[in-house]
């Protein structure tokens, strides 16, 4: 019942092990089960891997005893073991039920982390999943009370010289499994259980197997054999013990007249022989009779010869083997009747879970005594006994013919907390600090050697230190790089859904998914690529109608695809839909007042595209349920250029349309552009970087009080750093970590050169220019986060690492463009107002 | 006390497992894969085998039997899930010792384990 507080049998440990796997797991399933619907039955490898989760995700959720999850996934097993074999076809409403199930599954493990059971109903998914599977014929039972008495359950020796004398009673038990009971096989076992404790089950209708495989219907009737461990009145014991178990009915307990032989015939112990009858039994939770029959025909083949079994080998290889019959394997091998006794118990004993009931000679020579009942000969067996660790080819010849297998590439893997990761990241990005003042050190003391020798092995020391740290920092770089696949491999799900529910038939295709990218890249990029791809299936692909109109196939072709290039990460998203008319988007941005219609018209192809990334515009002519709901590719933009990414769009009317998005590989390393200002080093990050120009000091224009130069026709608004920071300076935050002086906090423009360097920046579509006093150049820069001391500090959002060790802040382009905006209103601050 | 080695792909019944064995004072030594496992039964050379069926790169079975080329004597006992009796059924014909079937209570793979050891 949903809401119960559940338990869950695993220790914190197991528990996280448990639910990393799990996860994975259901990961696989999602992924694999849309590979299954897209190629077909075909691909053997995927039909393996995809049974294998399953089957995996069964046995550890049985492990841990989460019923439910155990029960589900032992229903979507069952459907793909199927599946693998090609007995059960690959439908659509198959794999939409099997991705029910993986949901469903989903939920359930959820339950490992809350303890309460969720309201989930799993039955009916079973029942669905179950239906799919073609139930396997079920061996017709022999009718109680009509059994063929030529198989007793316990052959009486052939030839037998004396008669087994009778130990105990039989009783039949008849219990009813409650109709309503969910597991009723669950139920049955515990019946079968239950009922071992007071003697041995010696048959039962269902069998063990049956039972075990599932195979009792709710409602059924159970019918066991019991021979009890005494004499005493079982018939009183029977229902009180069957009454521990709910949903269960006992209906008629009846002594059988027939009793089961326990006691080996008796025989002269000196009595010689050369061949043999071995009677072997299971026991009553022996849990697959033929494997333990197998072991035991195979280990009587190192006492003799075996000459015939009961049953058949051929029966023990099909797996037909009661649990509640003997095993009876006749053996050629002469001597007298103690030692081959003493030989088969201590033999055969060593297996599990079987005894040797008795052991009688069955004749002397090739000459039987009598024929053993039903036992077939066996000629192919071999002549002489095989030592018991040899794999005996019985049937297929192929036992131990496998040759060296070549060793294994799999790499060892290990499992790291990302926190650690991001720890020794943080570290690493220290110790490069300090080897750069070592390094700074070394050369200051070799300037003034006293000992140019000991001044030398430290510069030498110095420079393998610098070497080793770099090492260090790639490997850990790399340490925390995944496969894109950990982001792209929801969207095949994502795309099919979307497409349902939309009602395109969409070939979804997704390249490159092993190109690596930083975690922290990884773990942010995957929104702004679900808006890419809803964009692309609700507006870009048109109507299957619309398409066979145009000629272009039915289904709608989007395309995902990842790559490196240089320090970048690229990633594609692409359709082959209408395309987008840059006319709608020129109108559709004058009637949202987002620009004028002369600048519209003035508006070159390109920039008129780039307007769909424009804040409130929408091209969806009405809100539709996937895209559009007033998340429009502004926040697209904006979420991929906090990322120090950028986006742009190329756009062929009727051919279709591709967004492409360029992330750094790794947020702890950026492209910056260093600048100077009053000295001190700053670093811009390259993705808001238009253009950096250096103006003439005439060329700089004061309108409405706030300086602006004149850029392609456009007026772009400007702002000195050197103000902005002086501020920052003189208010008493330094903005810069080396303690270096700062410049002059006044605005003497006078003092200016007549050159000046205007960095042209970017955010969102809105634009400034930042006015400095040098460009340093671009660089790779390692991101720091910066101390309390320039949290509050406006315009800076980090600290960068140079290549010398110097901390230069790095700009924050957001807040200076505000700045900016703020200052044009006329509604704030001194700064950037320059005459 | 021996040293066992113990194969399943997935680690959380490794873990479960090698629990157990390292209670009763055994060494546990671990493969996830088939590959994996006949590798390291060349190297660490362990006295017992616990192998799980259903792997990828190379199943149970197959590893099963090309442990048993390296070393007929050794001691391998398969571990299964409930439904894979045929699987049983030919690791016992290529030379498996023994059968735990998955999920396992305790007591189970302790008299399983013992009993190899034995």
């Amino acid at each position: 019942m949903s809401g119960q507080p559940l338990t869950f049998d695993a220790t914190p440990d197991e528990m996280v092990v448990f639910l990393s796997e799990a996860e994975e797991q259901m990961e696989l399933l999602s992924q694999d089960l849309l590979r299954l619907e897209h190629e077909g039955d075909t691909n053997s490898e995927l039909l393996q891997e995809i049974f294998r989760a399953a089957h995996t995700l069964k046995g550890s959720s049985g492990a841990i005893g989460h019923q439910r999850m155990a029960h589900l996934t032992h229903a979507v097993e069952s459907v793909l073991d199927q599946v693998r074999h090609h007995t059960l076809p690959v439908t659509t409403p198959m794999i939409d039920l099997l991705l029910q199930g993986v949901d469903a599954l989903r939920v359930l493990l959820e339950e490992v982390t809350t303890l309460v059971e969720s309201a989930i109903a799993i039955d009916d998914l079973c029942t669905g999943l179950n239906a799919l599977t073609t139930p396997p014929p079920v061996v017709a039972q022999p009718v109680p009370g009509k059994r063929d008495e030529s198989r007793p359950y316990i052959a009486q020796p052939p030839g037998a010289v004396a008669t087994a004398a009778p130990s105990a009673a039989l009783w039949r038990v008849e219990a009813q499994i409650a109709p309503e009971c969910l597991l009723p096989a669950v139920r049955a076992l515990q019946v079968l259980l239950a009922l071992s404790g007071l003697g041995t089950v010696t048959r039962s209708e269902p069998t063990s197997e049956m039972i075990e495989a599932g195979q009792v219907a709710a409602g059924a009737n159970v019918t066991l054999w019991l021979a009890p461990h005494s004499a005493d009145d079982v018939a009183a014991q029977i229902a009180p013990t069957l009454a521990s178990v709910l949903e269960v009915t006992v209906q008629a307990i009846t002594p059988e007249g027939h009793t089961v032989a326990a006691t080996p015939p008796v025989v002269p112990g000196d009595q010689t022989a050369s061949l043999w009858q071995i009677a072997i039994t299971f026991n009553a939770r022996c849990q697959l009779p033929a494997a333990r029959a197998l072991q035991v025909v195979l280990t009587c083949a190192t006492l003799g010869t075996v000459a015939a079994s009961q049953p058949t080998l051929e029966e023990i290889e099909a797996g037909q083997v009661p649990v509640d019959q003997p095993l009876l394997v006749t053996v050629s091998a002469p001597g007298p009747l103690d030692a081959i006794t003493a030989a088969a118990h201590a033999a055969i004993e060593r297996i599990p879970e079987v005894q040797v009931a008795y052991v009688t000679p069955v004749g002397v020579g090739a000459q039987l005594i009598a024929p053993a009942s039903s036992a077939t000969p066996m000629p192919s067996a071999s002549p002489t006994p095989s030592p018991v660790s040899t794999p005996l080819s019985i049937k297929d010849g192929e036992g131990a013919g496998v040759g060296p297998t070549p060793a294994s590439h799999a790499p060892r893997m290990v499992r790291i907390d990302v926190e650690r990761l991001d720890a020794l990241m943080n570290l690493v990005g220290e110790l490069v600090i300090d080897r750069t003042r070592l390094a700074r050190i070394s050369g200051k003391l070799g300037q003034m050697a006293h000992d140019p020798v000991l001044a030398e092995e430290l510069t030498e020391t110095c420079r393998h230190l610098a070497r080793i740290s770099d090492d260090l920092q790639d490997e850990v770089m790399r340490s925390r790089m995944l496969p894109i696949e950990s982001v792209f491999s929801k969207f095949p799900r994502l795309v099919r859904d979307l497409a349902q529910k939309v009602g395109k038939p969409i070939d979804f295709i997704v390249e490159g998914k092993d190109t690596e990218l930083d975690r922290s890249v990884a773990e942010q990029i995957g929104d702004p690529i679900i808006h890419l791809l809803r964009n692309s299936i609700d507006h870009g692909v048109e109507s299957a109608e619309r398409r066979a109109a145009v000629g272009k196939a039915p289904a709608g072709q989007v395309r995902l695809a990842a790559r490196h290039e240089e320090n970048q990460i690229v990633i594609d998203v692409e359709d082959d839909g209408h395309g987008i008319d840059i006319e709608v988007i020129k109108q559709k941005a004058v009637s949202k007042g987002i620009l004028s219609a002369e600048a519209a018209a003035r508006l070159s192809d390109r920039e008129a595209v780039d307007l769909i990334f424009a804040s409130g515009f929408s091209t969806a002519e009405q809100i539709s349920d996937i895209s559009g709901r007033g998340v429009g590719m502004d926040i697209v933009r904006t979420n991929v250029e906090r990322l120090n990414g950028s986006i742009t769009v190329e756009t062929e009317v009727g051919q279709g349309t591709r967004f492409t998005v360029r992330l750094p590989l790794t947020l702890a390393i950026i492209r910056a552009l260093l600048v100077e200002v009053a000295g001190q080093t700053y670093a811009i990050p390259l993705t808001s970087v238009v253009e950096a120009l250096r103006i003439e000091r005439e060329a700089l224009r004061s309108i409405n009080g706030r300086a602006a130069i004149a850029l392609r026709g456009q007026v772009l608004p400007l702002l000195h750093l050197r103000d902005v920071f002086a501020e920052l300076t003189s208010t008493g935050r330094p903005a810069a970590g080396t303690g270096r002086p700062q410049g002059s906090p006044t605005g003497d423009t006078a003092e200016r050169a007549a050159r000046q360097f205007v960095v042209a920046v970017r955010w969102g579509e809105r634009r400034g220019g930042l006015i400095v006093d040098a460009l340093v150049g671009e660089q790779e820069i390692v991101i720091k986060p910066l101390g309390n001391l320039f949290r509050s500090a406006q315009g800076v959002s980090g600290g960068a690492v140079l290549g010398d060790g110097q901390v230069a802040p790095i700009l924050d382009i957001a807040t200076l463009i505000k700045h900016i905006i703020a200052t044009d209103r006329g509604t704030a601050v001194s700064q950037g107002a320059v005459a | 006390m021996a040293k066992v080695l113990l194969v399943d792909d997935a680690a959380f019944m490794r873990m479960r497992c090698a629990k157990v064995l390292t209670k009763l004072g055994h060494t546990v030594v671990e493969a996830e894969n088939g590959a994996q496992a006949v590798d390291m039964f060349e190297r660490e050379k362990p006295e017992l085998t616990l192998l799980d069926i259903t792997m990828p790169e190379m199943d149970g079975i197959e590893a099963l039997k090309a442990i048993k080329t390296r070393d007929p004597a050794a001691k391998i006992a398969m571990v299964s899930a409930m439904g894979q009796q045929s699987m049983v059924l030919d690791a016992i014909k290529a030379g498996a010792a023994d059968f735990v079937l998955k999920p396992f209570d305790e007591e189970r793979l302790v008299a399983a384990v013992s009993k190899l050891l034995a």
